[in-house]
Order: structure tokens, then C-alpha cells, then sequence
């Protein structure tokens, strides 16, 4: 049974990585999400060239404990997720997520309900350069 | 006094990442910070959320003791 593992990390992310750490034979499925740098926001007025994330001390805990609670939501399925902080580059990676089970319902909705509570809960923060040298911090 | 940690957004608006200071509650503490930050400051902290001792306050009359800690912190944006 692959273990999984939920983190916050300054590294580099790697799907492929996530979906190993999710599979076995017993899966029939994979669900992967990417979260990507784009290059425009609404909170931005010009074209987005890259950003920092920061994160609280306690956002790997809290991660966690997300995980746990999707886990105990979908006992069903493996799970695997992580969040880059840092500086990225438009098209980085800064959410991956893998969920396998035996069967595709429980991954979808599993990988959704994860992905969804990791962007409402976990506390992180990005600040978006622009093209024109200015910044500004998303949400704020 | 207690202890303030001021992160992202509020950090900046605050020009500081630390504080201390002496309230009696999260209102008082609201009331002090905008004196001593400014308006910019007053408008992200009414966007912001307070955690004392890591508990999530939602009430100005929450009263503080001068060994609190005390996370102001923007809202969430990761993804």
C-alpha cells in the first residue's frame, strides 16, 4: 500500500513523485491536480511574472492534519499533496496533489475536497510581482 | 505586554514582522495597532484574522493577558 504524505516545501515539485507515492496494485485509479503559476491574476493590474509564497510555521502541521481529515472523509483512498513556498516563476508548480484508489469516484472526489481545503485553510500568502517592477499581495 | 507576529501583507503594511504591546482586548488592540500603523495598515487589518495563543479570535471584547501571542494574519492564498 503506497504511504503518501502531505508537506509544505521550498522544493522543486515533481507529479510524478506524488503519483508513485499513491500506487499500487490495488489502485485502479490516479487523480492528480496541478496548481500552476499563471501570468495573470484579478488582483493584479498588469501581466504576472512571479511571485513569493510564504507560509506560517505551523502550515506543514496544518496540511496534516487536511490530509488526515480527507483521509478519514475517503478511508478508500491514498493520498499525497504538496505546497511549494518561495519564489516561483509563471508555470512552477505550486499545489500537486495524487489520490489513488481501487476506483475513480472515490479519487475525484477525494483529490477535489483535498485540493479545495488546502486553498481555504492552509496559511499561505503570495505576493505577485508584475511587469512593470510593482507587486502586490493576493487577496489584500 | 503581549506579543504580536505580523505576517505577508500585514508585515509589510506594518514595516515590522514583530510588536509588543499592552491591550486589555482584541478591540483595544485593533484601536492601538491603527494608531501606531496608520490607515493603510487599518484597512489590511480588517481583512486580516487574529490568532491568539493559536486560537482563532472573531470577537473584539476577547480579552488579552500580557503573556498572549498574538498572529495577525492576512487571508489565505496558496494554490
Amino acid at each position: 500500500m503506497g504511504a503518501g504524505f502531505a508537506q509544505v516545501t521550498q522544493s522543486l515539485l515533481d507529479v510524478g513523485e506524488h503519483v508513485t507515492a499513491v500506487s499500487d496494485a490495488t489502485h485502479g485509479a490516479v487523480v492528480t491536480f496541478i496548481g500552476q503559476v499563471r501570468d495573470h491574476d484579478p488582483d493584479a493590474a498588469g501581466r504576472v511574472t512571479g511571485l513569493d509564497y510564504s507560509a506560517h510555521p505551523d502550515a506543514g502541521r496544518i496540511i496534516g492534519e487536511i490530509a488526515d481529515r480527507v483521509r478519514a472523509q475517503h478511508p478508500l483512498v491514498v493520498l499525497a499533496v504538496s505546497h511549494r513556498i518561495g519564489h516561483l516563476d509563471v508555470g512552477d508548480l505550486a499545489l500537486v496533489a495524487a489520490v489513488a484508489s481501487a476506483h475513480r469516484g472515490d479519487a475525484f472526489a477525494a483529490c477535489e475536497s483535498l485540493v479545495e481545503t488546502v486553498k481555504a485553510e492552509v496559511p499561505i500568502w503570495k505576493k505577485q510581482y508584475e511587469v512593470d517592477g510593482s507587486h502586490s499581495w493576493v487577496g489584500l | 505586554m503581549a506579543t504580536l507576529r505580523f505576517f505577508a501583507g500585514a508585515a509589510e503594511a506594518a514595516q515590522t514582522e514583530t510588536a509588543t504591546l499592552n491591550a486589555g482586548t482584541i478591540g483595544e488592540l485593533r484601536t492601538e495597532l491603527g494608531e501606531r500603523y496608520g490607515n493603510e495598515f487599518v484597512r489590511v487589518l480588517g481583512l486580516c484574522s487574529l490568532l491568539v495563543n493559536g486560537a482563532r479570535a472573531t470577537d473584539d471584547a476577547v480579552a488579552l493577558s500580557p503573556t498572549d501571542a498574538i498572529d495577525v494574519l492576512p487571508p489565505f492564498a496558496g494554490g
